[in-house]
């Protein structure tokens, strides 16, 4: 059961980022041309698997089963509240939405400005696509080695993690448009609820708590975390409309 | 020297960044957990899914009164 949550907060988590690092790669690839960004998206995709290969057996021999799920529940808990706290923010109006539109528009603009070489690869093309996909594909990773080396499913983590960014690619490549339209927003809010949901499990088991019915409590917590979020939207949002309230004209 | 301020300052980031008050809350909990296993409290897996609420309601407050201001 908690594999099928696994690959699932993995792959949501990549799937949110590859979007974001999609906008990029078209914006460099509409500029610069496809070759200088799929050479940056390729480049930075290595680099990550790299990390993943160096970083994720030397955690699992090299750290005690109990001090790892500690020191990776903790982590997995704060990457999963920043998460969790910036989808509430969103949802309540309080924080604009991710503009993949905006985004692209930008990186246009100053690709642009950047003039073109006469190289295959663009160099300055390829450093915002490497950089573009790179930074986004860290965030993935690091959910990768944290779930993975604590579930026991690294591979299948990063083959999850993987074939989510080729699809996305995929898809995003044979409409050759930004994908707008993916509810990022309510995709970072259910990776966030899982991620805490697995941190608090994770966290309290390596501090030697025992859950009620074991991995089945991850279940538990995931519907719990849902409903509180749910009902901080609601409080965030009826705050804001109080505030609205009192700061319009009369 | 360069090297090793860059990656503090990017784990720096990463756990704590904007949200302070979030990583305080969750080593409020780490700590809670470990006197709670100190003194064998009967229900502690009650506290940390409480404690991580409490947490992400006072980071949210604290948004909204510095939106407000």
């Amino acid at each position: 059961m908690s594999t099928t949550v696994v690959i699932l907060a993995v792959a949501l988590a990549s799937a949110v980022e590859m979007v974001e690092a999609f906008t990029i790669l078209l914006a460099v690839a509409t500029t610069k041309g496809w070759k200088t960004s799929l050479v940056g998206a390729v480049s930075a995709l290595l680099t990550l698997a790299v990390i993943v290969a160096v970083l994720g057996p030397a955690l699992v021999h090299g750290v005690p089963i109990y001090a790892l799920r500690t020191v990776v529940g903790v982590i997995t808990l704060i990457f999963g509240l920043q998460w969790v706290r910036k989808a509430i923010l969103r949802s309540s109006g309080l924080k604009a939405l991710h503009d993949e539109d905006a985004i692209y528009e930008r990186e246009v603009t100053e690709l642009n400005r950047s003039g073109t070489t006469k190289s295959s690869v663009d160099p300055i093309g390829f450093t915002v696509a490497y950089k573009g996909t790179f930074l986004e594909g860290l965030e993935v990773v690091i959910i990768v080695l944290t779930l993975g080396t604590t579930s026991g499913h690294l591979l299948t983590a990063s083959l999850a993690a993987t074939v989510t960014a080729l699809f996305v690619f995929g898809v995003g490549a044979t409409l050759s448009r930004q994908l707008s339209k993916v509810p990022e927003n309510k995709m970072k809010m259910g990776v966030g609820v899982m991620l805490i949901s697995f941190g608090t499990f994770w966290s309290a088991e390596g501090l030697q708590v025992h859950w009620p019915y074991s991995d089945l409590s991850i279940v538990g917590l995931i519907a719990f975390y849902a409903v509180a979020s749910y009902l901080l939207v609601l409080y965030l949002q009826g705050s804001r409309s109080k505030l609205d309230r009192k700061i319009a004209p009369r | 020297m360069r090297i090793v301020r860059g990656f503090g300052r990017f784990i720096w980031d990463l756990l704590i960044g904007e949200t302070p008050g979030i990583t305080a809350g969750v080593a409020t909990l780490v700590v809670a957990l470990g006197v709670s296993d100190l003194l064998d409290v009967s229900v502690p897996y009650l506290f940390a899914p409480l404690v991580v609420v409490v947490t992400l309601f006072f980071s949210l407050r604290h948004q909204l009164k510095g939106t407000s201001k």
